[in-house]
């Protein structure tokens, strides 16, 4: 019963890693212990898969120890993307939506991970709805701001090669976002 | 690249966590007490969610907001009691007063209709049923007496059941969550993320059906105890929460309730007429029309979307293998399956499980 009244030191620890990360960004410690609760833990051996292109997506996994690599499949092959490690974390769109994961997310080593499933931020919006606007805004901002990196990159891209700009597919909205 | 496995790895996994299920399953339905605590504190703490989860948004930490909606609930019952249960036992002892004059009613009115059968159509050559039904009857009382050890099992079993569920359902509200995580940390890296969302599709499937379910049946109880009294039916109350009860009964549950009204018209002396038939039966009608039209589709809708005659069997068959209490899990239990299977095959696809 008193465990509920004491926080480990490796608890702490967990809390000050979940502060830095951007989507919890602002976030309370009681804030952060209520999200810490709904974390999952999993371990991963050395060449396991936490997912695979194309699959559903159910959330975004934090590295607690270890380091996974991002990978995704390509005409010639596998290309490997980047490599996250210890106190980073990957999958955040699946937050947002099932839609298929756009890359394969394999452990380089031995791996463990929190996932904060969609289901759990679903929970949290429910039971503190500010706390789960907090994370959805959060969310939006980080999804904003790779979305402006990706256009510069795309820009500088076309440039180098002399490509002709294309007029954006308004379909789902543009391509491009200013 | 991922190395692909030997056919012989799967069936070991797949053996191995069959077994596991199959043990567990086992044990749940050897153990038909633990398997309905468990499920009983389940609904309830579904039912009692979205109170606890508003109240923790207005900062009170859950615990507490628990703790009072106990209070409250306790509350309310006493308050329930005080007023229905005298009223209850009122009715109750007027009609074990009145139980032997129903006696005797119900044997004038079979010796008539022997009568009349006999004089319109003595070709039948209708026999006198009369011995024959108080020799079943006295058959019954006989097994009645010799199972009261049985009884008196069931009643501790009972009042057990009383008490580990509110103590189940406090800490399955308080922690529920972890409860869910701690059974997901048991599913093996490759169906971790299918598990979550098919864990939390079940779950949301039975939370809208159960919450739908409860509204509908305390509308029906409500409009049954205003209509009869106002037609002036006896023991109203009674009747009332029979039909609400029967109510989580899909298809058979109106029908008990429409027997059990129309017996009290029989047995009340002076009542039973043309007027007073038409008058349950346009109550009754008005009451399923209600539910029918405005209630049950906007309250649990399309939360079950099972076919009419997937009910109608699911229900039979649950009366069948575990009585009154199969018939009421049933159609929960029939949805979980749909679900389940639904979802899963979705998801294995998806995942290339299959």
């Amino acid at each position: 019963m008193w465990s509920a009244f004491r926080f480990s030191k490796q608890k702490e620890d967990l809390l000050d890693m979940l502060a830095g990360i951007p989507i919890f960004e602002g976030f309370s410690r009681n804030n952060l212990k209520l999200v810490e609760r709904m974390l999952h833990s999993r371990q991963y051996k050395k060449g396991e898969a936490v997912f695979t292109e194309g699959e559903p997506g159910a959330g975004m996994y934090i590295i607690i120890s270890g380091e996974v690599e991002i990978t995704r499949k390509f005409n010639h092959g596998e290309l490997s993307l980047a490599v996250v490690r210890e106190h980073g974390f990957f999958g955040e769109l699946a937050l947002l939506d099932e839609m298929p994961r756009s890359a394969s997310a394999r452990a380089a080593a031995e791996t463990v991970i929190f996932g904060f499933t969609r289901p759990s931020l679903e929970s949290l919006c429910s039971r503190n709805p500010r706390l789960g606007i907090k994370v959805l805004l959060n969310l939006s901002r980080l999804v904003c701001r790779r979305l402006v990196k990706s256009n510069d990159a795309l820009e500088l891209i076309q440039n180098r090669l002399g490509v002709e700009r294309k007029e954006p597919d308004n379909r789902e909205g543009a391509a491009v976002h200013v | 690249m991922f190395k692909s496995r030997p056919a012989s790895h799967y069936l070991f996994q797949y053996g191995f966590y069959g077994l596991v299920l199959v043990f567990l399953a086992g044990i749940l339905l050897s153990f038909t007490f633990i398997f309905v605590t468990l499920f009983a504190s389940i609904i309830i703490a579904l039912l009692l969610e979205p109170a606890v989860n508003y109240w923790e948004t207005r900062g009170i930490p859950r615990v507490l907001v628990i703790l009072g909606i106990y209070v409250f609930i306790a509350a309310l019952l006493a308050l329930l009691c005080s007023f229905f249960i005298p009223v209850f036992m009122d009715e109750l002892k007027n009609f074990a007063a009145n139980l032997p004059a129903y006696g005797s009613m119900m044997h004038e009115a079979i010796l008539k209709v022997q009568k009349v059968a006999r004089d319109k159509v003595p070709w039948l050559a209708m026999p006198d049923y009369y011995p024959y039904l108080q020799s079943r009857l006295a058959a019954t009382v006989q097994k009645a007496m010799v199972s009261v050890p049985a009884l008196a099992t069931s009643i501790v079993s009972l009042v057990s059941m009383a008490l580990l569920v509110p103590l189940i359902t406090f800490f399955l509200l308080a922690d529920g969550h972890l409860f869910s995580n701690n059974i997901l940390s048991l599913v093996p890296n490759r169906y971790f993320e299918m598990s979550v969302l098919l864990f939390h599709r079940v779950m949301d499937a039975l939370k809208r059906y159960v919450r739908g379910q409860l509204i509908d049946s305390c509308a029906i109880t409500i409009l049954t105890c205003v209509g009869y009294a106002i037609v002036g039916l006896p023991y109203f109350v009674v009747i009332g929460l029979v039909s609400g009860l029967a109510n989580f009964i899909p298809y058979f549950g109106p029908i008990i309730s429409f027997c059990a009204a129309f017996f009290v018209l029989l047995i009340t002396p002076g009542l039973f007429s043309v007027w007073s038939v038409t008058a349950v039966s346009a109550v009754f009608l008005a009451i399923q029309a209600i539910d029918g039209t405005l209630i049950y589709p906007n309250v649990v809708g399309k939360t079950v979307n099972l076919h009419p005659l997937v009910v109608i069997l699911g229900v039979a068959a649950g009366g069948n293998m575990g009585g009154i209490v199969g018939m009421l899990l049933a159609v929960p239990l029939i949805s979980i399956c749909k679900v389940t299977f639904e979802v899963l095959y979705s998801y294995l696809k998806s995942y290339s499980i299959i």
